[in-house]
């Protein structure tokens, strides 16, 4: 049975001029009981397309459609979206903004009660609901207190309690940490799998691994057309992976990549399991015994730091007597090198970064908080902006001007610069990013990539020393991802900036900082370089932290190959495991 | 973090006793008297009644800023009734003489208002203004520190109430706090970029406005995006919505909701008869 249909189906919002579609002549079926991954950049129609499932285009999203989406045998034309929501349930993003109630229990009733059904069925629907999505424990928590990986599963909760023949996921993991992400998604496949619901899942990029761990198909799709659909292994090899730049999970990177070294496998993995049990077979059919690193292979970085350009000791915050969200946090961070702190939701990241620029004050007295040897706690927010400065997440939170020129003069025009100055300050922040081709675009519609470049380019006319960046690759596919972190690396290279970043992207920091600090519950509780902090597994499942998939496989196969637990990126594993194979002698 | 009118759990005997239906008819009851007297001796014990109870709440002392706050935003508009209060004929309870006596008063030959300034009576009028404006803040925040939306919501579907009302009055609740916290995001992103309003200059502030003005429009047409995909997939809107509990008032709640009822009542009464409550 097929559970979606699209024929044809054309749609055009209404800010679009004719023949700019945000999804052209898409036609495809999807079979009842199957998990379908939709992947593509930013903007490419994924959204729009989970969108038209349940006629929210053309419907709510006003626009143009042609052709026909029919679900589960429903003509979406012919029905109202609160009539096909008991067939096609929506998970989004930001689960915040999907919670209503002030319980659990409450919340996941929310939806059944609207449909008027009689209470005892409602009691049962969310009782079967909670059970799916693993909250029994939390039923009568407030939503607000839970975790950001809870409050997912309690939309997904939410929208299984309506009981629809088909759920559509809106890149349902984005904004998690790693295992709120894992658990996400475990749950989106138990569901699938029990109740025999058909899911479609979107993803731009950053968390191809937790798709790939779950779907059995997925369709690519580029500029609101299919470029390709089929099942996992087969597209996410395809060489036009990379056209749309959401890059492939890093086991099948590593495989393809081994091919190319001539070591051949029956199939190309995409998940980990199967990449471990694969390179398993394959090492002792090659009677490989060891796995290890080539003896040329520069395990660290030589990079030169400079002295303690920021120093935190001791600091505490309470937001009130009962929210200890910093615990006596102390480190020091040298000139030039690049930081990531990572940690669950929750974790006091943020509130951390806040009192780095002053947002916030310590709570204690005797705390020390000085960069490039100022004590900041005393100091004013116009001072310290012009030492250390902060990015928030999301773009839309600063963003207001009507060009890109204008949006970045802002800062140095309120601090009172000459308009020369001015000039020349703008147009040096415009070359970080190369966005000086852009410069006189509306800030109105800008694709994600220019706007999270543009944010971070606002600030540097302040000329801080220091730049924390909150989730500087979130909405970036994986070329805007390598642009971001090399435009990073080179105000540090070029400029001499300290940069330090939050994010829940585990690649990321593998691949590109030099230090790492993990939070958990206020606390500092490792730092280290990647590889000292990602060998300790088990430390850091403490912190809902999980390694970059690469490092798993090394830790999976440490136990028979003795494989080195802190390999960072695809590039060394392809390294140790070419190195293990020629050099059977020495590795056996 | 806490905020005004939001929700926190809490033990007291507000939280977990008293049913969200007689907390809402006590809290009606409160904002009928309030408007209805304007005379400080009547308004004070209210306050204090309300301030007892946000002890025994524990509700942060910080949270009654807010009315301070409020007040001095509203200054201008409360200035101007209060010196419009100066003659004596407005005054049916107190001594219209003693009311009228000025302290500082000028008199306005033009436009109908004869005597403008500052007396006796307007001040005390300022007071009861001040008090009734307290007296309600004090309650609804006590009355929404320790009643959760859902409560309120479930109530109100109890009680009939058409759905489109009651959705209205949990998403403007739950996204109170939620905003806020938009808005100090936004100010402080801005503020990150040197962004300040110390300026008398109106133009400057006009203009200096839009870098809150943008994003926050631009946030909430998101959010609202968000919310009404959210609701409509979750059928919101279908028809007949089921309360997921019955009323069940407990003897207590009975007998609270007859004394306030009949207070309310006999308050009506006191007025029309003996001038209760008004100066």
């Amino acid at each position: 049975m097929k559970s979606i249909e699209a024929k044809d189906f054309s749609f055009r919002y209404l800010h679009q001029a004719e023949g700019e579609n945000a999804l052209s002549n898409l036609s495809f079926e999807v079979e009842d009981a199957s998990v379908v991954g939709i992947i593509g950049r930013a903007g490419a129609g994924k959204s729009t397309l989970v969108k038209s499932l349940n006629g929210l285009v053309p419907k709510v999203d006003l626009g143009y459609q042609q052709g026909d989406m029919i679900v589960d045998g429903l003509n979406t034309r012919q029905y109202d979206v609160n009539q096909l929501a008991r067939h096609v349930g929506i998970v989004l993003q930001n689960p915040e903004v999907q919670i209503f109630s002030l319980t659990v229990g409450d919340d996941v009733a929310f939806g059944p009660a609207n449909l008027g059904l009689p209470r005892d069925e409602i009691f049962r629907r969310v009782a079967d609901a909670i059970r799916a999505a693993e909250l029994e424990h939390l039923v009568d928590r407030n939503p607000n207190d839970i975790s950001g990986g809870e409050q997912q599963c309690l939309a997904i909760a939410g929208i299984l309690a309506m009981e629809p023949k088909i759920m559509a996921f809106d890149e349902p993991v984005s904004m998690l940490d790693p295992l709120g992400k894992q658990r996400v998604m475990n749950i989106l496949k138990q569901v699938t799998r029990r109740s025999g619901t058909t899911s479609i899942t979107t993803e731009s990029g950053a968390d191809i691994e937790a798709v790939a761990e779950v779907v059995d198909r997925i369709i690519a799709i580029d500029q609101g057309k299919i470029l390709l659909d089929g099942d996992p292994a087969t597209v996410l090899q395809d060489e036009r992976i990379n056209q749309i730049g959401v890059g492939r999970p890093q086991v099948t990177e590593l495989f393809l990549k081994l091919k190319e070294q001539g070591i051949s496998f029956e199939r190309i993995p995409i998940t980990l399991e199967e990449g471990e049990r694969l390179l398993a077979e394959k090492l002792r059919q090659l009677g490989v015994k060891r796995l290890v690193r080539p003896p040329d292979f520069r395990t660290q970085q030589i990079n030169h730091f400079g002295p303690p350009v920021v120093e935190v000791e001791n600091v505490h915050h309470f937001y009130n007597p009962q929210v200890h969200a910093l615990k006596g946090v102390s480190f020091k961070i040298p000139e030039r090198q690049i930081v990531g702190i990572i940690g669950q939701n929750g974790s006091g990241k943020t509130t951390l970064a806040r009192h780095l620029v002053g947002l916030l004050k310590p709570t204690n007295k005797d705390s020390v908080l000085k960069v490039k040897g100022v004590d900041i706690k005393k100091m004013r927010l116009d001072k310290i902006i012009r030492m250390i400065n902060y990015v928030f997440q999301n773009p839309d939170d600063q963003l207001f001007a009507e060009t890109i020129w204008d949006e970045i003069a802002f800062a140095p025009r309120m601090i009172d610069l000459p308009e020369d100055e001015v000039k020349r300050l703008t147009e040096e922040a415009m070359k970080v990013f190369d966005l000086e081709a852009h410069k006189d675009r509306y800030i109105f519609g800008l694709d994600e990539d220019l706007k999270t470049y543009l944010s971070i380019s606002c600030i540097l006319p302040l000329q801080p020393d220091v730049l924390l960046i909150d989730e500087p690759t979130t909405g970036l596919d994986e070329q805007g991802e390598v642009k971001m972190m090399q435009s990073l690396r080179m105000l540090r290279d070029e400029m001499g900036k300290t940069i330090v970043i939050i994010t829940h992207n585990m690649k990321t920091v593998g691949n590109h900082c030099d230090r790492v600090m993990v939070m958990s519950k206020g606390n500092l509780i490792m730092d280290g370089t990647p590889r000292e902090v990602f060998a300790q597994d088990e430390k850091l499942l403490e912190a809902d932290i999980l390694p970059p998939q690469i490092t798993r496989l090394g830790q999976a196969l440490s136990k028979e190959f003795e494989c080195p637990k802190d390999v960072l990126t695809v590039d060394e594993m392809v390294a140790i495991v070419d190195f293990s194979v020629k050099n059977k002698p020495h590795g056996a | 973090m806490d905020t005004v009118f939001a929700y926190r759990q809490g033990t007291s005997f507000l939280h977990k006793t008293l049913h969200p239906f007689t907390k809402m008819v006590v809290f009606l009851v409160i904002v009928i008297l309030s408007g209805l007297w304007l005379d400080i001796r009547y308004l004070l014990p209210l306050l204090l009644v309300g301030f007892v109870l946000a002890y025994i709440a524990r509700v942060p002392a910080k949270l009654f800023l807010f009315i301070v706050f409020a007040l001095a935003l509203t200054w201008f508009p409360t200035v101007r009734s209060t010196i419009a209060q100066a003659r004596p004929e407005y005054f049916k309870v107190l001594d219209p003489e003693w009311a009228a006596t000025g302290i500082l008063t000028v008199n306005v030959p033009f436009l109908g208002l004869e005597r403008l300034g500052l007396t006796y009576g307007s001040l005390y009028w300022l007071a009861g203004r001040v008090c009734r404006f307290a007296t309600v803040v004090t309650w609804a925040i006590v009355f929404l520190y320790t009643t959760p939306i859902s409560d309120i919501a479930n109530t109100l579907y109890a009680l009939k109430t058409p759905p489109s009302i009651v959705f209205v009055v949990q998403i403007t609740y739950k996204f109170i706090p939620y905003m806020a916290s938009i808005i100090s995001q936004i100010q402080d992103a801005q503020k990150l970029r040197g962004w300040h309003l110390r300026t008398l200059n109106l133009v400057k502030v006009f203009k200096r406005s839009l870098p809150l003005a943008n994003p926050l429009m631009r946030r909430t047409a998101m959010i609202v995006e968000q919310v009404t995909i959210a609701t409509q997939v979750r059928g919101f809107g279908s028809g007949k919505v089921t309360p997921l509990r019955d009323l069940n008032l407990s003897w207590l709640d009975k007998g609270l909701i007859a004394f306030f009822i009949g207070g309310l009542l006999f308050a009506f009464v006191a007025m029309a008869l003996w001038k209760v409550g008004m100066i």
